[in-house]
């Protein structure tokens, strides 16, 4: 009896080596190859540029899927060069080069966007983590204002901003207010014990983070919500614009304090609080001087009509990341106009407003209905997989046997169209991720066979599709169908190392027999 | 990254370790004991493709633009000559033979039913296997790696050292890389690169840092020999899977060779002791050293620790000591002086922090307030807290490592104050102290010691130079774990066996 007691001892002293060396070592392994996605086994095959597109680092997707569209040659201010070094072709400048130096130097936005220009810098990339170069130069005022960018792109935790070739004039500010009224609360899931809070002035705050030890991680966060229609905000004043998002928002806090501050600005759907598009306005270091921090936001909700807004509560969260101190000394809003850069955020929200969708949520697929426009689905991607973007329902009345679908479009790679239909209101989804899971399954698909068009100029493609039956879930239930396009990358050599593909759909349309159902 | 391209990068680490190795043997004394042989075989696996990088960028050195497949040749037919030359003593052809035969079972052989060994070996090989699936599958993402793979990107697509570093001499170069650290690093990616025919993807660059990892692991296995041998593989085992070693390992960061190195030195200096090859184990050091600068700029100050450390430690008249001490610095600074003068030429100084990047110094920036900030360093209390005592405050980085060598350090302490408290007498701590540097293990308590001295001293001082970055405390890791291992490893076999009488 002892000397088993003495063995399961000694077992459990080598288990627990074992465990805590070994187990360690195989954990890291999983969450390094879960990082690029290499648990699925398929995925060991595919080359380093289409693993790291797998990913969310986000870098890797500005390099590899943007398509530098410029009259310009390009070249990028970046704020991380690793690899932009390494996997990059593009001309590019990063922060610490002493080339740059003039421009850090620089206080006013006007003159460092000159010296930008000078340099040849067209794109300006900031990965996710505050640097210094950002928040305290004039660069951040000229990546938040659409005087200098002509566009944003979000990829993952990183964005890329298309800067203007000369800057246009400043936007028409219609007058600032305080934002004395607003309640600050507590953002619960930053609580602990040992943060402090409380609200000393009307509309204003105090927070303290501590760390239980030294060296702990400390967090503590406040946030604040307010409708910004009833507030008198978000209306334009000439009543025949008067949208509810046509108007750009500068909000600025003044914050005194010590410590790691982000400030976000969530823009909430009153409709449906599923949507919510964060705005992140401003993060750094506070080193104890008062400091005015913020930035521009609107609503970017747009209602399936793309004329309207969804009504929306704004909801500003200031965050405390380390340990410190900051106190909230004035707020304010001011309205500065319509004008504002195109941001694929907002296109993406747009598109789907009006009912478009694409397979998954990886970093490295981009959906974007163009602004100012409702004729242009924007599809660019540069997974290993196929991109399946998918249009809005559409109801036939008879139920034919096949129709036509006539499209036009232009971009990079190869292209197959797929048609699925599900009883009205049933879900058309596709129970897995991949493309290839729609065939089958609860929901009937049909496929224009193997026909694949290859993309290159705009043209005009008319495809017969057999449309598949589906069976109603009571009786006088109607049935519902959708397109997709199933694109593929090109195989081609010359698209190794730019292995992106892009589907710019200018019109859709379904002809069943006499009848035209137009989707784009 | 194919099979061709894997077992080529092997083939050529082996062929440099072999060539290294041979070329050691022209400094080991005819009567030279077969664990000398053994270790000299070992540091080899890591010493000889570091040499083979060294060779490598004096190649692109003396001839830039030479051709990538002559370029490959000639640093073969280099590295060939080496071996030959050594191949050309009896003695050599000797110790292959006797390395041939007894370096597997040496290092992996464990006695029948050993649980302990047994348990730790397979450790180990779950532990190098993890290692490996990550870098044969994952593309290269941090971004020091990155960095140092462009650079050899740049290199290798210039066939020239000329280019390197890249502090923008060449106005038309976008990358911006102002080090002042050797091609050490940089030579080994512009090899696996010229191997595989193409910069473009790391390919088997991922292998380098595993590799030297794993080469730490079988140098402390190596040196935990004897009664300790049921341990040896833990001690591998617990170096390798330190959270900091082993996440650097798979981002593929340079600290695993200049750790490589210091744990070489180190040993060697410790060998000094006991070996008739005295003047040999100093050449390694000095080698050892030689490369951690070639790899590191830190390397001037391991450099400079070992040195001080050999003035302590090597037993005999000041002669002796300085005759050592100046064999380290000759074999650790020689090889090195194109890199100083380059260094001097373009920053005015061998050494530089954060080389030339004046957007540091722009007030308004404010990067030191970010960088102590976002390090969790901002307070007095928290540079103590987290930098100076990082490894026992810090375990999710250091593990448990640093806890094993208090432990060790209190055992052998509790151990001479028993010994005083036995004998009536302070005379005896006194005598301990006095003659600590020839005690076994002296060595690297008194290098670990060293090193934290210098950390306390540095904060003291006001300078955040050794605590700004996690990886510097992990300088001493190898040394902190050999040292718990030697100390608190027979007390723990003692009652292991004890226990559960080891044999099943």
């Amino acid at each position: 009896m002892r000397s088993t007691f003495k063995k399961v001892v000694s077992i459990g002293i080598l288990a627990a080596g074992l465990g805590i060396t070994a187990g360690l070592a195989v954990y890291y392994a999983y969450t390094r190859l879960q990082l690029f996605e290499l648990l699925d086994v398929e995925n060991l095959r595919l080359g380093d540029h289409e693993k790291l597109g797998n990913s969310p680092l986000g870098l890797m997707q500005a390099i590899a899927l943007f398509d530098w569209p410029s009259d310009r040659p390009v070249r990028v201010l970046t704020l991380r060069q690793a690899e932009f070094a390494f996997y990059g072709t593009q001309s590019y400048r990063v922060d610490i080069d002493p080339r740059m130096l003039r421009f850090f130097q620089e206080e006013d936005p006007d003159a460092a966007f000159r010296i930008l220009l000078e340099h040849g810098i067209t794109h300006v990339y900031i990965p996710e983590e505050p640097y210094p170069s950002l928040y305290n130069s004039a660069l951040e005022q000229i990546v938040h204002s659409a005087r200098y960018v002509e566009r944003a792109d979000r990829f993952g935790r990183a964005s890329l901003y298309s800067l203007r070739a000369k800057s246009r004039r400043g936007p028409e500010v219609s007058g600032g207010s305080s934002l004395e009224y607003l309640r600050w609360m507590r953002v619960d899931a930053l609580e602990s014990s040992t943060n402090d809070f409380s609200t000393p002035t009307r509309g204003g705050f105090r927070i303290r983070s501590r760390s239980a030890l030294p060296g702990r991680p400390a967090q503590a966060g406040v946030m604040a919500e307010f409708d910004l229609v009833a507030m008198g905000h978000g209306r334009s004043p000439d009543p025949a614009n008067a949208s509810a998002c046509s108007l750009s928002h500068e909000l600025f806090l003044t914050l005194v304090g010590r410590g790691l501050v982000q400030m976000d600005v969530q823009v909430i759907s009153k409709v449906d609080v599923e949507r919510t598009v964060t705005f992140k306005l401003w993060h750094g270091v506070m080193g104890g001087e008062p400091r005015k921090v913020g930035g521009q936001f609107w609503n970017p909700l747009l209602t399936e009509n793309g004329d309207e807004c969804d009504p929306v509560v704004v909801r500003i969260v200031v965050t405390l990341q380390s340990p410190g101190e900051i106190t909230l000394l004035s707020s304010t809003i001011t309205d500065v106009g319509s004008e504002r850069e195109e941001d694929s955020e907002v296109e993406r929200q747009r598109a789907m407003g009006a009912g478009w969708s694409i397979d998954g949520s990886a970093p490295n697929t981009r959906l974007a209905m163009r602004s100012g426009s409702k004729q242009q689905v924007d599809v660019r991607h540069s997974s290993a997989y196929p991109a399946l973007l998918r249009s809005p329902r559409f109801l036939i009345p008879d139920r034919p046997s096949s129709a036509k679908v006539v499209w036009r479009g232009t971009g990079q790679g190869r292209v197959r169209l797929q048609v699925s239909c599900a009883a009205e209101g049933a879900s058309i989804e596709a129970s897995g991720a991949r493309w290839s899971s729609l065939v089958g399954g609860a929901d009937a698909s049909s496929t224009a066979g193997s026909e694949v068009t290859r993309l290159g100029a705009s043209a005009d493609h008319e495809r017969t599709l057999s449309l598949p039956v589906c069976e109603s879930g009571s009786k006088g239930t109607r049935t519902e169908y959708r397109i997709s396009f199933v694109l593929h990358r090109e195989q081609e050599p010359e698209f190794r190392r730019h292995y992106a593909s892009s589907l710019l759909l200018e019109r859709l349309m379904i002809k069943v027999g006499e009848d035209r159902i137009v989707l784009l | 990254m194919s099979l061709f391209s894997v077992l080529s990068f092997l083939g050529s680490y082996l062929y440099a370790a072999f060539c290294c190795f041979a070329g050691l043997q022209l400094a080991t004394p005819e009567r030279a004991s077969a664990r000398f042989v053994l270790f000299a075989a070992v540091l080899s696996l890591g010493l000889g493709p570091i040499m083979l990088s060294w060779l490598l960028t004096m190649t692109l050195g003396i001839a830039p633009g030479i051709g990538r497949g002559t370029c490959v040749v000639m640093v073969i037919l280099e590295l060939g000559c080496l071996a030959v030359a050594g191949l050309c003593r009896s003695e050599t052809r000797k110790s292959i033979g006797c390395v041939f035969r007894i370096l597997l079972p040496h290092l992996f052989g464990w006695r029948r039913r050993d649980a302990l060994a047994a348990t730790g070996a397979a450790g180990l090989f779950v532990a190098v296997g993890a290692i490996m699936v990550v870098a044969l599958t994952t593309p290269l993402a941090g971004n020091d790696a990155l960095e140092y793979a462009a650079a050899g990107q740049r290199v290798y697509h210039a066939m020239s050292a000329h280019v390197y570093p890249f502090a923008g001499q060449n106005p038309d170069e976008s990358f911006y890389g102002p080090w002042s650290h050797a091609m050490g690093f940089v030579g080994l990616y512009v090899w696996s690169f010229l191997i595989q025919g193409q910069a473009d993807t790391a390919g088997t660059a991922m292998l380098i840092t595993p590799w030297f990892a794993l080469c730490t692991a079988l140098v402390l296995i190596h040196v935990m020999g004897g009664a300790r041998r049921p341990l040896a593989a833990w001690c591998g085992l617990v170096v390798l899977c330190t959270p900091a070693y082993l996440f650097t390992t798979m981002q593929n960061h340079v600290d695993q060779l200049r750790l490589f190195c210091l744990l070489v030195a180190f040993v060697a200096l410790d060998k000094t002791q006991r070996e008739h090859s005295r003047y040999a184990c100093s050449m390694i050091a000095g080698m050892a050293c030689a490369g951690g600068i070639f790899v590191h700029s830190i390397g001037w100050l391991v450099c400079l620790l070992v040195t001080a450390v050999a003035l302590l430690v090597v037993r005999g008249r000041l002669r002796t000591k300085a005759s050592v001490c100046a064999l380290i610095v000759i074999a650790g600074v020689v090889p090195n002086v194109g890199g100083v003068i380059g260094n001097l030429e373009l920053f005015g100084s061998p050494i530089v922090d954060v080389g030339i990047v004046p957007l540091y110094e722009i007030p308004r920036l404010h990067w030191q307030a970010f960088l102590l900030e976002t390090r969790g360093i901002s307070s007095s209390l928290d540079r103590w807290w987290v930098g100076v005592l990082g490894g026992l405050t810090q375990l999710t980085i250091y593990g448990l490592a640093y806890w094993l060598f208090v432990a060790a350090l209190f055992w052998r302490c509790w151990k001479v104050w028993s010994i005083c408290l036995a004998e009536r007498g302070v005379g005896r701590i006194i005598e301990f102290v006095t003659t600590l540097t020839y005690h076994r293990d002296g060595t690297l308590l008194i290098g670990v010691v060293a090193f934290e001295a210098a950390v306390v001293l540095s904060v003291i001082l006001g300078m955040d130079t050794f605590i700004k970055n996690y990886r510097y405390l992990l300088t001493t890791l190898p040394l902190v774990v050999l040292f718990g291992f030697r100390v608190v490893g027979p007390q723990f076999l003692v009652l292991w066996s004890q226990r559960s009488r080891s044999r099943w």
